[in-house]
């Protein structure tokens, strides 16, 4: 099975196969096409309930992962990484869909769970990247949230007050000419 | 002695706090809100009573009702932790008049050191530096301009009845004061009630020191020595330790011994914490703030001296003399505390949620004081400090040492923590050499000298896992759908017949 992996700016095609006795994993890092096939024994990847066991060149990790949609979140010895992993269909259809939306709009989400406790914009501002956009209180700190690119403000999707969930899209920007 | 005390807190120090209790044979009562009916402190007190909804403000600050519950429970004494309503007058003053110890210092105690402009002028008048600044509470945008530019930038903008770190900005020139003095003024008012706001002189590479002291009802006062916590960012402490590895004997000597004057002249009664902003090249400290509670880092102090100072808290309200003398503590060893919380290690946004897996560390000098389990629920709406590590070593090396190795032995999944960042700070050069400051974490960690964190991980390791998972998704979903499955089932049960 092919996957199209995306974890902090790099792309990989990942292809995985497995017989009775096998898992092979093929990487092939796409800017520098630099490929790398692995071929690990069931009993070095090992399964019980959500706690994984790997064993990797000899060195121990227990593994947890946490799936959400196309993305896994891996965690192991004190590290996390999110990785996206998209199967041929997914891709094809993201590609179909025009994933990236009404050219030149920036989304800007919500990074974590939390309270909309300022916006700071209203709708048809113009905004310089860096500019304060509104203000998320999480665990007693209050975050700011500032604008990624520079635009006007097309549409605010949140209101004061309002909880808001890791991914909730806060405001689109619109490119300006 | 007390049979009965209420902890008006949650979390780790809540936890702290029945532990000692328990230790003495005292009945503990926790309170909780909403939130937290699964939290730990809940399940180790000897009783438990709901006090409100999520909110703060409706749970863990509701005076009221924390006294109503008191009261109903028949407790003789409350510990209010750190936070929350440990430093409120108005809250030790409703204990008093229900007939309840307050475990902390006098109302006048806590007034007097609430008000920073206050504190100031009072230390000043002890002998104590403080460092120039204005004396009274700033009336509008163009004075804090006008005294800022008398003192000179860098200044310090400060919330007069801050702490904890909040309402405090770095200030370099006229336009940064007057675009941060308005959101200044608003958290003053929304995080401690009070709009005032005053300007300090900002110490250029400064480090942060503070000294611990204890007193009694009948005027005697001891100091523990000192903690180092420069290792912080927005004013929030990350890593704390005793000794410092910069303060000479003699500044710590003369820190200490006013402290201890401070303490003494000013009538200030049970544990309480100097804390100074020390230039280490200049061998300058200047008073910063004093804390009335117990800190987060009381830890480390414990380890060093090996006095629990909680257990002295409650001896003190209870009105016992403090039993033992400056002469027979000493600082033995080195001690550290990490701060585990649950907030990305790269971008520092909080994580709350589901913990899947926590593993806490152990082994030989490790304590570990914190309230995580696997399943628990990290809730939003409080601080995201879900654990402490602290370990001791004969040197600070041997400490540093186990604390890496207690570090590798945690592992928490599920939400993002910090643990990755602590890994990678006490690799770092400043850090191990000692000479790092208040601006270590902004400058060297994430700021101009930024390098990439090691992830301690073979990136491989991360790749194969997840696409291994994403393969057994994916293979499971096609035939779930499939009519195969009927045709499957059917084709059993006609040999069933």
């Amino acid at each position: 099975m092919l996957f199209f992996a995306k974890t902090d700016n790099k792309e990989y095609q990942i292809e995985v196969r497995e017989n009775s006795i096998e898992w092979e994993v093929s990487i092939n890092e796409v800017k520098t096409n630099n490929k790398e096939v692995f071929r690990l024994s069931k009993k070095d990847y090992q399964q019980f309930g959500e706690v994984i066991s790997f064993l990797f060149n000899h060195r121990s990790y227990l593994i947890d992962i946490v799936n959400q949609g196309d993305d896994y979140t891996v965690f192991t010895k004190g590290s996390h990484k999110t990785i996206q992993l998209l199967t041929e269909e997914r891709m094809l259809h993201n590609k179909l869909a025009g994933i990236g939306s009404g050219e030149g709009d920036t989304n800007i989400q919500s990074g974590m769970p939390g309270k909309i406790v300022e916006i700071r914009v209203k709708t048809g501002n113009s905004v310089k990247e860096g500019d304060l956009l509104l203000i998320i209180e999480a665990m007693k700190m209050e975050n700011e949230i500032r604008a990624s690119s520079s635009g006007k403000i097309k549409k605010i999707h949140v209101t004061e007050g309002q909880n808001v969930e890791t991914g909730t899209l806060l405001l689109s920007i619109e490119a300006q000419s | 002695m007390f049979k009965k005390i209420m902890i008006a807190n949650r979390g780790e120090i809540a936890i702290r706090v029945i532990r000692a209790c328990s230790e003495l044979g005292i009945k503990t009562v926790a309170i909780y809100s909403e939130a937290d009916r699964n939290s730990l402190h809940v399940m180790l007190a000897s009783e438990a009573y709901y006090i409100g909804p999520a909110e703060s403000a409706l749970s863990y600050l509701n005076i009221s009702k924390i006294i109503e519950t008191a009261v109903k429970a028949k407790v003789e004494a409350i510990h209010p932790g750190y936070g929350f309503l440990s430093e409120s007058p108005d809250f030790a003053r409703a204990c008093k008049k229900a007939g309840i110890k307050f475990i902390g210092p006098h109302v006048e105690n806590i007034s007097a050191m609430g008000d920073k402009i206050k504190a100031r002028n009072l230390m000043q008048s002890f002998g104590v530096p403080v460092t120039p600044g204005a004396d009274a509470p700033l009336k509008d945008l163009q004075e804090a301009i006008t005294i800022a530019e008398k003192i000179g930038y860098p200044v310090m903008l400060k919330a007069s009845a801050g702490g904890g770190g909040k309402g405090i900005r770095s200030i370099y020139n006229a336009q940064q004061m007057e675009k941060a003095f308005k959101t200044c003024q608003l958290e003053a008012r929304n995080f401690f009630g009070s709009e005032d706001v005053f300007v300090e002189k900002l110490i250029q590479n400064p480090k942060h020191i503070e000294i611990q002291v204890l007193a009694d009802e009948q005027g005697n006062a001891v100091h523990l020595f000192e903690r180092e916590c420069s290792v912080q960012r927005r004013h929030q402490k990350l890593i704390e330790e005793s000794p410092s590895p910069s303060l000479p004997k003699k500044v710590r000597e003369e820190m200490s011994s006013l402290a201890v004057k401070a303490t003494k002249e000013m009538g200030y009664v049970n544990a309480g914490t100097f804390e100074f902003i020390y230039d280490s090249q200049e061998e300058k400290f200047y008073f910063l703030e004093m804390n009335t509670r117990l800190q987060v880092e009381h830890a480390v102090t414990e380890l060093i001296t090996g006095v629990d100072i909680v257990k002295e808290q409650i001896f003190i309200t209870a009105g016992y003399p403090l039993k033992i003398q400056q002469k027979d503590i000493q600082q033995k060893g080195h001690a550290m505390e990490l701060r585990i919380c649950a907030e990305d290690p790269k971008t520092f946004l909080p994580s709350p949620g589901r913990i899947r897996r926590c593993r806490i560390p152990q082994g030989p000098f490790v304590r570990v004081d914190g309230y995580c389990y696997t399943g628990y629920k990290v809730p939003i709406h409080y601080d995201p400090m879900i654990a402490k590590l602290i370990c001791w070593g004969k040197d600070r090396e041997d400490c540093i040492n186990k604390l890496q190795r207690a570090l590798a032995e945690f592992s928490l999944t599920g939400i993002k923590t910090n643990v990755l960042l602590h890994k990678n700070i006490l690799l770092h050069k400043h850090f191990l050499d000692g000479t790092y400051t208040n601006n270590f974490i902004e400058e060297e960690i994430c700021g101009k000298n930024r390098k990439e964190f090691s992830s301690f991980v073979d990136d491989r390791v991360f790749l194969i896992s997840a696409a291994i998972m994403a393969y057994k998704k994916h293979k499971k979903k096609p035939a779930a759908n499939s009519s195969s499955l009927w045709k499957e089932k059917a084709r059993i049960e006609s040999l069933r017949s």
